[in-house]
């Protein structure tokens, strides 16, 4: 496991009994149940869980998407939830690095262009060689200057891998980037994420269906009907370790 | 590069449809608002101008009941010691008999004076105008126009013939409109011209108030003093109320199209969201991207306004030609005819449309902002909130009819409050239609799918749900269509409304055979019609009987009006309609001492009753109301006395008269007569059909400009339900692909496209009946008879309300042609969706 993860430092992700529901049909559906979770630097997560458990919405939480109905989420050590929108998008453009399923370039951008918006929103130059670097190690830099739509699926999220880590996050929330991919797509995808994500020294958290997964994670979280059941590391196939500050 | 901005550019280029769109409703908006505004303003410019040579700056005018001896001239000059102009003015065509109108303005060009300022201070060189005969000065504008210069003859119409001018001179720059169809002469001349030697129309005077009485007092019997001032302000403001009318009409197209592009926007930026969405989650903060939309916003509004005002000048050069002659048409005043292009105008064009454009995207704007935030929120919840919205908007009908009703019955309300009142009933028509229609489609969908026949309406039942399922998309633009064509139905019922009315009281009013007025162009010129003539006529065997008219200007409580004076015998009384009354009665009351008729305009405007006592200024006596009679001649009001009224201290001779035969006598033998006697050559002879035809023309050519703006605004509701079904077939585009892998034909998806169009087209029509019905009774009830003081009797045409139904269905039915055209075509998407991403992803594997 790589030698990154400082279990010591202070929590750049802490969720303290997050609670969250949406409206169906007139009445509450809670979806989270006091969540209590911290994620440390340079930790690669995996989070688990069949479809509709609260995966999604979890990431969404953490990102500052949604606002949780009660608990708090803090963030480099900033009480999140608790901030301005204003406050929420400087830290979340500075700090976090997002993919999701779909949809995660700018259609009417080129690659290059794409990669350089979080660039430009951070205030940097366009700085081509950073670009093309990352471009060359994800083996996308032929599609430069292509449309996001002249892209295969694969090509497309690594694209999305490399303008999630263009300007260095100290975190990556990753959203089954790899969910409508071909198996072979899949893995070249979530070995590069991996990659990518430990050389620059990240706290990457990766929602998927896909158990295979949990063997690269220095963490595994699992999640079931809106509850963190299991919270630790893989030991072996199917077995998790209870971590120190265990599980909810 | 702002790669946010590029995005949002680029976005539209890729999308063209929808950026035609977008600005075709901007162009269309502004294209109408500036148009009438230009049309309006010019109007106002052309009358303002018109009066300002008509009465110079003078302060009092003397007017006669005959031409002026020019002794009254000298004696108000140099006994008097009074600065005095004389005045003599005629309208001349030039060229052709349908020509363009010029005025002739005399100028006295020995001796100008403060009086005549604006006319006689152009004639820089008095000399060659006294000693050339029949010789003009002419605007460098109008010459230009015809392409004469100095030196050059020109023909004009004068009566019945054509006389030779010779011009002298141009007046002006090249760009000075002052002189615009403008034709100066000098007075020596023109008198001969015209015939009138030693005399004239009128004399302004300029008096400090002291001079006012002295004046009054040298006054000659059947000479008057009016007020300039007054005057002017009457004759520039004689249109306000058709001016207004048009206003309005124009912010209804501006309505339609801002529904247009709210329609527009709304899906442009939901079909955004992800990328929004994307936005937020690298870091755009929602204050930003709001910005970077109302950034976009503004650069459409500008780009559309600017298309807008171009067409906007190009059509109000066509408007002008139509509200130019309607205003000569009703108020026998004839303004110039040309375009006045003021920053003002133009600058409200603007704001109409960046403004309308700005209101109409703030709320998609903060829809989309809010929203971008959760990009894990489906579309099924985009339709769920779009239900809610409708639903919740329901709930504003009450309150919009009854904040309606209270602005109606508000004391003193006027005719803005009526605009203002139907504009919030119409509003809450527009709210309730969408719940119609997810009614009728509920209903018919639930029919459909309990039918035996079940199998062989499955396209159909698809097409009904699927307009209930995309009404967040298809509201506006069914609420566009909806107003498109109630404007169009409410439009038509006023129109027909109107001349049944005006035909049906022509007929009753134009009783006489044979009708005979003074060839006038100048109001409140002393012409009258020669004593002699109408004795002659009297004394003619197949005459039964005459009746007279003259008419001046008077004042009621600080409101000016027109007086007749009239001489009516039974067959014309018989041609008087009254409100509330009984007609007897009403004659029996005229006929005694005091006795007055009232208009229904003057009526209403001063809220005067029947035995009401009345004080004309000028008049000694009271009179009192024998009975308020239906009018539509003239705003303003009028009001009739009996002819010569003891009273009268200005009364003049009569200017109209209608002569009535005996059974069996020829019209065309009498009207050839009487042509042929002395002092016809200033009369115009005319049989009652003639006069009638004339009439009903004028009246068709009055309702040209308000067809012109109810097919605008049709336009534009075309372009809104392309520019929705548009949407909606772009969005469907994977479930069309769905359909096809299923096994639909292309004829079949084309099906579901079209009746999804009639379908909502024929609601849109259904809908639009009440609603045109609403609008006609706001027109005719609310607004005609606040802005002229007209009872209009209502004429519903069932087929122009069936033509609704029909009318919308057809639009629909064009609109959903090209994107049916593209399902045909099987033409692909490049866009935003799963299944298209994956397909255009595989069509780019498949071309490497």
């Amino acid at each position: 496991m790589s030698s990154t993860v400082v279990m010591s430092a202070p929590a750049l992700i802490r969720l303290s009994a997050v609670s969250k529901g949406f409206l169906s049909g007139g009445q509450v559906q809670p979806v989270l149940q006091t969540i209590d979770l911290q994620l440390h630097p340079g930790e690669v997560t995996v989070l688990l869980g069949p479809s509709g458990c609260g995966k999604s919405t979890l990431l969404s939480l953490i990102a500052g998407l949604e606002w949780p109905d009660s608990g708090t989420v803090e963030l480099l050590g900033e009480p999140f939830s608790t901030l301005s929108d204003a406050q929420q998008t400087r830290i979340r453009r500075r700090s976090l690095g997002i993919i999701f399923q779909f949809f995660n370039l700018v259609p009417t951008l080129t690659v290059a262009e794409n990669l350089h918006l979080p660039q430009q929103l951070n205030g940097l130059a366009f700085n081509a060689r950073h670009i093309d670097r990352l471009l060359q190690s994800l083996g996308v830099l032929h599609t430069r200057e292509h449309f996001p739509e002249q892209l295969s699926g694969g090509e497309q999220q690594r694209v999305a891998i490399a303008r999630a880590l263009i300007h260095q996050p100290a975190i990556v929330l990753a959203d089954e980037p790899t969910g409508s991919l071909d198996e072979a797509s899949a893995e070249v995808v979530n070995e590069l994420l991996f990659d990518q994500a430990r050389q620059q020294g990240s706290t990457l958290l990766l929602v998927t269906h896909n158990p295979a997964l949990a063997r690269r994670a220095d963490r595994v979280l699992q999640l079931h009907q809106g509850r963190l059941v299991q919270q630790g590391r893989l030991v072996q196939q199917g077995r998790l370790a209870a971590d120190d500050n265990g599980a909810t | 590069m702002n790669l946010i901005l590029l995005a949002f550019v680029r976005h539209y280029l890729r999308h063209p449809w929808m950026l035609g769109t977008l600005l075709c409703g901007v162009v269309l908006g502004v294209t109408v608002v500036t148009a009438v505004e230009l049309t309006n303003h010019s109007v106002r410019a052309n009358l303002a101008q018109a009066n300002a040579q008509l009465l110079g700056r003078s302060t009092h005018r003397i007017l006669a009941d005959k031409p002026i001896d020019e002794a009254l001239l000298r004696q108000l000059r140099t006994d008097a010691g009074i600065e005095a102009e004389p005045v003599l003015q005629r309208y001349l065509r030039v060229g052709a008999a349908d020509g363009p109108l010029f005025q002739l303005i005399a100028a006295d060009s020995l001796r100008p004076s403060r009086a005549g300022q604006g006319r006689s201070e152009v004639v820089s060189d008095p000399a060659s105008l006294i000693t050339t005969p029949n010789s003009v000065l002419i605007g460098a504008i109008s010459a230009r126009r015809l392409g004469i210069e100095r030196g050059a003859s020109l023909s004009v119409q004068r009566g019945e013939g054509e006389v030779v001018l010779q011009v002298i001179g141009v007046l002006g720059a090249d760009d000075d409109r002052r002189f615009s169809q403008l034709l100066i002469m000098d007075i020596g001349w023109a008198q001969r011209l015209f015939g009138q030697a030693g005399q004239l129309d009128a004399l302004d005077l300029v008096l400090q108030p002291a001079q006012v009485d002295r004046v009054r007092a040298l006054l000659p019997a059947g000479h008057y003093l009016v007020d300039s001032q007054a005057m002017r302000a009457s004759g520039e403001g004689i249109a306000d109320a058709l001016l207004f009318n048009l206003s309005a009409l124009s912010l209804l197209a501006l309505l339609v199209g801002l529904l247009l592009v709210y329609n527009t926007l709304t899906f442009s930026l939901l079909q955004r969201q992800p990328l929004f969405g994307q936005l937020r989650c690298l870091g755009v903060t929602a204050g930003q991207l709001y910005r970077y939309i109302m950034l976009e916003l503004l650069l459409l509004s500008v780009v559309g306004c600017l298309g807008g005002l171009w067409v906007g000048v190009l059509l109000a050069d066509q408007l002008l030609v139509l509200v130019t002659r309607t205003v000569n048409d009703l108020y026998a005043v004839s303004p110039l005819q040309s375009l006045v292009l003021t920053p003002k105008s133009l600058l409200l064009g603007c704001l109409a449309g960046v403004g309308g454009v700005i209101l109409a995207g703030l709320l998609p704007a903060r829809r989309v902002v809010q929203g971008a935030a959760h990009p894990s929120r489906l579309r099924i919840t985009q339709e769920w909130h779009a239900r809610q919205r409708l639903r919740h908007a329901l709930w504003w009908v009450p309150g919009l009819v009854l904040s309606a009703w209270l602005i109606l019955v508000w004391p003193g309300s006027g005719l803005e409050a009526g605009f203002a009142a139907l504009t919030l009933l119409l509003l809450a028509g527009l709210l309730v239609v969408p719940g119609l229609l997810r009614l009728f489609v509920s209903g018919a969908a639930g029919f459909l799918a309990g039918s035996k026949r079940r199998g062989r309406t499955g396209l159909l039942l698809m097409a009904l749900r699927e307009c209930s399922r995309g009404l967040s998309r298809t509201a506006i633009a069914v609420q566009a269509l909806t107003l498109a064509m109630a404007a169009t139905v409410g439009i038509a019922l006023l129109i027909g409304s109107f001349r049944l009315t005006l035909t049906d009281w022509l007929q009753q009013r134009l009783s006489a055979d044979i009708y005979l007025t003074v060839r006038s162009v100048v109001p409140d010129a002393p012409q009258a019609l020669p004593t002699t003539l109408l004795q002659a006529a009297a004394a003619q065997p197949e005459v039964q009987a005459i009746s007279t008219a003259r008419r001046r200007e008077a004042q009621m409580a600080g409101h000016r009006f027109m007086l007749l004076s009239r001489a009516l015998p039974a067959a014309a009384r018989q041609g008087y309609r009254f409100i509330g009354a009984d007609a007897a009665a009403v004659w029996a009351r005229f006929d005694q001492p005091g006795g007055i008729l009232v208009s229904e305009p003057l009526a209403r405007r001063l809220g005067l009753q029947r035995a009401d006592v009345l004080r004309i200024d000028g008049f000694a006596d009271p009179f009192q109301v024998a009975g308020i009679y239906y009018d539509y001649g003239y705003e303003q009001g009028r009001a009739i006395v009996p002819a010569v009224p003891p009273s009268d201290p200005e009364a003049t001779g009569p200017r109209r008269a209608g002569l009535y035969l005996h059974d069996g006598a020829s019209v065309v033998a009498l009207i050839d007569w009487l042509n042929r006697q002395p002092g016809a050559e200033n009369v115009r002879v005319v049989d009652a059909e003639g006069l009638l035809a004339r009439s009903l023309a004028i009246f068709e050519r009055t309702f040209l400009v308000t067809e012109v703006l109810r097919v605008l605004a049709l336009l534009v509701a075309f372009v809104a339900m392309l520019s929705a079904l548009l949407s909606v077939q772009m969005e469907r585009q994977p479930e069309m692909a769905l359909y096809r892998a299923l096994g639909f034909s292309a004829w079949e998806r084309t099906r579901l496209l079209l009746y999804q169009g009639v379908i909502l087209g024929g609601v849109c029509g259904l809908a639009a009946i009440p609603m045109g019905l609403l609008l006609a009774w706001g027109l005719i009830d609310l607004i005609q008879l606040r802005a002229f003081g007209w009872t209009l009797f209502y004429r519903i045409d069932p087929l122009q309300l069936v033509q609704a139904p029909f009318l919308a269905m057809l639009t629909a039915f064009l609109a959903t042609l090209y994107p049916a055209w593209r399902q045909w075509q099987g033409v692909p998407r490049r866009g935003s969706g799963r299944l298209s991403v994956s397909s255009a992803s595989a069509a780019a594997a498949k071309k490497r």
